[in-house]
Order: C-alpha cells, then structure tokens, then sequence
C-alpha cells in the first residue's frame, strides 16, 4: 500500500513544482536544468521505491504514474475550472502589436527573449508580430499581421 | 493538391473500426492498471502485518508479521509470549522460512543461546514466570532472489516440549 501512497503523493508534488516553477524555465532546458532534472529524478526514485528492489514494487509505481497521468488529463478535458491548475492558461504577451509587459513580467520574461523567439519563428522584427501566445507548453506561437 | 501516398497511407490508418479497438484496448489495460493499483493498496502485494495468535493452558503466543513481501524491502516480525504458568526454559523455534533467503539483521533481546533442530532454528531465553511476558522483534531485508511461498511457522516449547504452535506463510514477490 504504502508504495502506491509515496507514488500518489510524488506525483502531486511535480505536478505542484511544474506549476509553481513556471512554463518558461521547464521549456528551455539550459544544461544546469537537465542535470537538475536528473538529480530529481533520482531523489523522486529513493523517495517512492526506497529499498525496494522488486518488479512487483515498479510495477505498481508505473501503474500507477499512468493512471494519475490518464486521470489529470480527463480531468482537464472534462473539469474546465480544473484546466489552468493542471495545465495553465495560454497568456498572450503581444496584442494587437503591443507587448504587454506585465505579462512578460509575470512569465519572467523579457522582450530580448520574446525578440529571440520571434527569430526562430522567422521573424524580422516585433512590429511584424499581431499576436504572441505562451502557450501551455511554454514555447511562443506568432501570429504575424500578413497572416 | 495532389493527394500522395503519404497522406493515404494516414488516411487508411484513421478507419474508425480500427480507432475503436484501439480505444476499447487501451481502456481494458487502463483497467487492468486500476485493478494492481486498487490491490496494491489493499496490500496484496505487501507488506502490512498481520497478527496470528495460539492459545494453550500454558501461555499466549503472538506473531505480528507481513504474510506478503517484496525483495529489497525491510520488515519486522514481532513474537510475544505470555506466560499462564510457570515456563523454565522457554524456546521460540522458528521454521525454516524464516531465514531462508532472508537478511537477519536483529533480534532483540538476543536469545540466551541459537540451536538447530531438523533444520529450524532454536532460540532460547530466560525462564518465565506466570503472567510474564516477553516480546522478541525481529528484523530482517527481503533477500530480492528469494521468491516464492515458504512457511514462516513458529513454535512456543518448554525444553523440548511443545507449548504453543503459529502455522503461517510467507509470500515473497518477485
């Protein structure tokens, strides 16, 4: 029972830690943040299996990892109050050819980053750009004004 | 738009009875997931404790342990013996299972002195008056290449006389 509540329990807490880290710093992976992924990783396995070294203990983990997964995706698909807990709201950062730089602000952001991303959406300037989404994922989609 | 083979491969793919075995498949085994999770927390799998109880005219002996374990994981069996008469040389006999691919890390208190007999293990202590009790804990690691069911049976004896008997079993998961 007992591996089943430290995986239920692990589970929350990523899903927690995502949240509360933020789209941006999860989207790009710099080298300290996949080492830091890993280190995480590896605490999250010493809490949930501890010494347990059967098949019969990482069975019940990966079940249960993946009814948790299939469970948080129904809720969100169905619980529409329960979709920005879970998986946040798109918050539009350019509108209407203005940045809104509160919402960078908030994102962490700044317009030198939004500038980059718009450069490997192939675009030349910011001005060209109607509207910027930082979408669930944490990467920018472009709507540009010839579009 | 030329529609190429690419593109009519995907659509050939999308057939909707195909789609639906596919859907009813993938909840079968979301199901099935459900199924371990629900009797993993109702510790099938171990490892919660279990209590086992003999009485006789002359003592209470109790056994606390999992009957359900996994490698790697550590346990504890707990063994009281209350005493309704006089016992001058209580012996707590353990069957083989217990020991047997098994790391003992502890007993305590530790026994007075360790025997065999026909291959379980004997353990003695000091002589118990009536209404005394004694509790012995035991801690073992589940060696992970010892699988399988084996008996984890204990014996209450007074020297060589047999006072008290737990018939038990072990579970060990792969």
């Amino acid at each position: 029972m007992d591996v089943v509540l430290r995986t239920v329990f692990v589970f929350l807490l990523i899903l927690l830690v995502t949240r509360a880290v933020g789209r941006r710093e999860l989207s790009s992976m710099e080298p300290f943040d996949l080492i830091l992924l890993v280190v995480i990783g590896d605490l999250v396995q010493q809490g949930v299996t501890q010494s347990d070294y059967s098949l019969t203990g990482a069975t019940l983990v990966i079940v249960t990892v993946a009814l948790l997964t299939v469970a948080t995706g129904w809720l969100s698909f169905r619980v529409r109050r329960l979709r920005p807990v879970l998986v946040g709201d798109p918050i539009i950062l350019v509108a209407d050819g203005r940045i809104l730089e509160r919402n960078l602000r908030r994102q962490r952001m700044t317009v030198e980053e939004l500038g980059a991303e718009a450069r490997l959406a192939q675009i030349t300037s910011l001005e060209d750009v109607r509207y910027a989404v930082l979408e669930t994922n944490g990467k920018v989609s472009f709507v540009t004004a010839s579009s | 738009m030329r529609v190429t083979k690419l593109f009519t491969d995907v659509a050939a793919d999308l057939d909707p009875r195909g789609a639906t075995v596919g859907l009813w498949a993938r909840r079968a085994v979301m199901t099935g997931f459900a199924v371990i999770a629900v009797l993993g927390l109702l510790d099938v799998f171990g490892q919660r404790p279990t209590e086992s109880t003999a009485r006789t005219p002359a003592a209470v002996l109790r056994l606390t342990a999992p009957p359900a374990v996994r490698g790697g994981l550590f346990f504890q069996s707990r063994v009281e013996v209350r005493a309704l008469r006089a016992l001058d040389h209580p012996r707590l006999v353990l069957d083989e299972g217990w020991v047997e691919g098994m790391q003992f890390n502890s007993a305590e208190p530790a026994p007075v002195s360790e025997a065999s007999r026909d291959g379980r293990v004997v353990l003695s202590y000091d002589g118990l008056d009536a209404g005394d009790r004694l509790v012995v804990w035991f801690q073992f690691e589940v060696d992970p290449t010892n699988v399988g069911h084996r008996s984890y049976g204990l014996e209450l004896d007074d020297a060589e006389t047999q006072i008290a008997r737990i018939h038990r079993r072990m579970t060990v998961f792969p």
